[in-house]
């Protein structure tokens, strides 16, 4: 043990959290200037410079010039209202999606995949088709939350044993769960006699960010700063858990507890996400991979990075799905499915590689 | 009542699915002795580790540490006296090796803080010790077995523990790590630190313990010095095999040497227990 060997890691520590601190900040960046881009594009297509100072406008609240009135409403009404919806469904789903692949030491682990958010849609479904939806703005993320916290305990009661969630196990629950759940929806969507409201249904179900404005960011906003601040908090026991039930017990962690809050605030991000957009698949299983190998699995830098990254990451998909086709909207369910199906099938691939090399 | 520094199991007894694992344990593990737990698969060697780890509670009788029953120990506190390396740890994220000895900081770093630089030299003297320095940038998802189970070894004593338990430390590694592991747990026992650990080893319990306790489906058999327990006739009551007594030829301390079986042995007369353990071994339905 010479003082050489002793300081050494020290510097490369204080080195590492520079460069994670650096990445984030690149993160940030890359995502205030996304932001900006995807406001300014559109059928209308705007300068980057006029849409920022549009943007810095109405934010502030300060006049605009009466030339500018119908450009500041496309910006500031219409579009940046949707890419703020969008930044804050992929940041809730992304995180939602760290949080289980922690707490279930499991890198498939997704709300879409484990059925929590077609839990939260079936919440959702039912709020509309009793009409309660139309009575307050938080019924519907109510709906969905509660929806989603209960396929979320469910799952996690089904497939883990002894603290343990074997992959196979997780998977399959969650295939049966998606698919009673699948068939709840439908039974309901199929009894609905209004037509308006099985419209209305139908339309929020496919997954999309067509037609949201102010009022979806204000409803879901607080869910997600509900959900947002405590995950951080815990971050550090997220880590602990990565070492094993016992590790973390003997280190003096209440696991139970803890993954039982885990549980309910990924469940309440899920379940907000759901609430805006419907059910979007596979951000939470892209994104904390991505950052995964940009920022490391420590979750102190991960969950920030994670909520940035699928912030971005979102921001774009809908950008790709408003614009790609220009007479047409492709659901941005779609796009998220192309993306993640393909890469969901890679990482399922290495787990059976991997695990067939350890057994 | 007289408090006094050590671990101590009155009339222990642990059931699991109504299957009774344990019982009758009653055991003192004084500061700065060396506790071996023998005994053939499915003894109840490693439910009896957890029960002095506080990972799982007793369904009768008491686990005291330093005089004070360990459920009713503060979590933080315990994890500051006490430590347990698992017999497996399955890391599906590939964490750094330093980052997972860092970890070991957990019960000394409040949830607002980040770790001081005094937790940094901690962790790093615990790398020095077991010898994985070398190790601490890479992701352990990358280590053998052996250098895994040394930075494990040395995330549980960046926790400053006094009573270091462990579970079959050398049951996956190769004769230069089980020696180097060996080796270590003495320089341990010479820094005051309280060693219990669960082994199939019996040479290692000889040559390490100051006491070992030997178990045969959840009862003890014997509890003693090593030399007084481990005679050739209670080893072949327990294990049945039959073993010689020799010395080491160049350490002179007593080795046990097993006899083959012979092909027309068959098994022996008696049952073995039930091959299963009740907890190491992985659950079925993980695989594909």
């Amino acid at each position: 043990m010479s003082m050489s060997v002793v300081t050494l890691p020290l510097l490369r520590k204080s080195v590492d959290v520079r460069k994670g601190n650096w990445s984030l900040a690149t993160c940030v960046a890359l995502f205030l200037g996304s932001m900006a881009v995807a406001a300014s594009l559109g059928a209308v297509t705007l300068p980057l410079d006029t849409t920022v100072r549009l943007l810095v406008k109405g934010i502030a609240g300060l006049p605009i010039d009466s030339e500018e009135r119908a450009q500041a409403a496309i910006v500031y009404l219409i579009r940046f209202p949707r890419v703020l919806a969008a930044a804050m469904v992929g940041a809730a789903l992304a995180l939602s999606g760290v949080v289980m692949q922690g707490l279930f030491r499991n890198p498939l682990a997704d709300a879409g995949i484990i059925g929590v958010s077609s839990g939260g849609a079936l919440g959702g479904v039912l709020i509309i088709s009793t009409g309660l939806a139309a009575t307050s703005s938080v019924a519907l993320p109510c709906a969905t939350f509660a929806g989603a916290l209960c396929t979320a305990f469910a799952v996690y009661f089904f497939s883990t044993r002894r603290g343990r969630t074997p992959l196979t196990t997780l998977l399959l629950v969650g295939i049966a769960v998606n698919s009673v759940l699948a068939s709840l929806t439908s039974l309901i969507l199929s009894l609905s006699p209004d037509y308006e409201i099985s419209r209305q249904m139908l339309f929020w179900l496919m997954g999309g960010l067509d037609g949201r404005g102010w009022t979806h960011v204000q409803m879901a906003l607080p869910f997600v700063f509900c959900g947002v601040l405590p995950v951080l908090l815990l971050s550090r026991d997220l880590n602990v858990l990565l070492l094993g039930e016992e590790t973390a017990m003997s280190l003096g962690v209440n696991v139970e507890l803890v993954r039982r809050i885990l549980l309910a605030l990924s469940a309440l991000l899920a379940g907000a996400a759901v609430a805006v957009s419907g059910t979007i698949g596979f951000v939470g299983l892209v994104v904390p991979h991505m950052m995964r190998l940009l920022v490391g699995p420590d979750h102190r830098l991960l969950i920030p990075a994670a909520a940035v990254g699928g912030a971005t990451f979102l921001v774009w998909c809908d950008l790709l799905a408003r614009t790609l086709v220009a007479t047409e909207e492709i659901r941005l369910g779609i796009l998220t499915a192309c993306v993640g199906g393909p890469f969901f099938l890679h990482l399922l691939l290495r787990e059976e590689r991997r695990q067939r090399g350890e057994g | 009542m007289t408090v006094q520094a050590g671990l101590r199991l009155t009339a222990v007894a642990y059931r699991a699915d109504h299957k009774l694992l344990l019982q009758g344990i009653t055991v003192d593990v004084h500061a700065g002795a060396c506790l071996g737990i023998l005994g053939p698969n499915g003894a109840g060697k490693s439910t009896l580790l957890r029960l002095l780890a506080g990972v799982l509670p007793p369904s009768a009788g008491q686990v005291l540490l330093d005089g004070q029953a360990l459920q009713c120990w503060p979590a933080r506190a315990r994890a500051r006296r006490l430590a347990l390396v698992p017999q497996r740890t399955e890391l599906t994220f590939p964490l750094r090796a330093r980052e997972v000895v860092l970890l070991g900081r957990t019960p000394y770093v409040g949830r607002w803080q980040q770790e001081s630089r005094e937790d940094v030299r901690v962790a790093e003297e615990a790398m020095a010790l077991t010898d994985t320095t070398h190790l601490a940038e890479q992701a352990v998802t990358t280590l053998s077995g052996g250098e895994l189970q040394r930075v494990v070894i040395a995330r549980a004593l960046a926790q400053q523990p006094a009573f270091l338990l462990l579970d079959e430390p050398t049951a996956s590694l190769d004769l230069r790590h089980q020696l180097e592991i060996s080796s270590l747990l003495s320089t341990l026992r010479r820094r005051g630190v309280t060693i219990v650990l669960a082994t199939h080893d019996l040479n290692l319990a000889l040559a390490l313990c100051s006491t070992v306790l030997l178990l045969q489906q959840g009862r003890i058999v014997a509890v003693g010095p090593p030399a007084a327990v481990l005679t050739p006739q209670r080893v072949r009551a327990v294990f049945a095999v039959d073993v010689c007594l020799a010395h080491h030829p160049v350490t002179g301390m007593p080795y046990l040497i097993p006899v083959p079986l012979r092909a027309d042995d068959g098994f022996p007369s008696f049952t073995l227990p039930d091959e299963e353990d009740h907890y190491g071994t992985r659950d079925d339905s993980s695989e594909p």
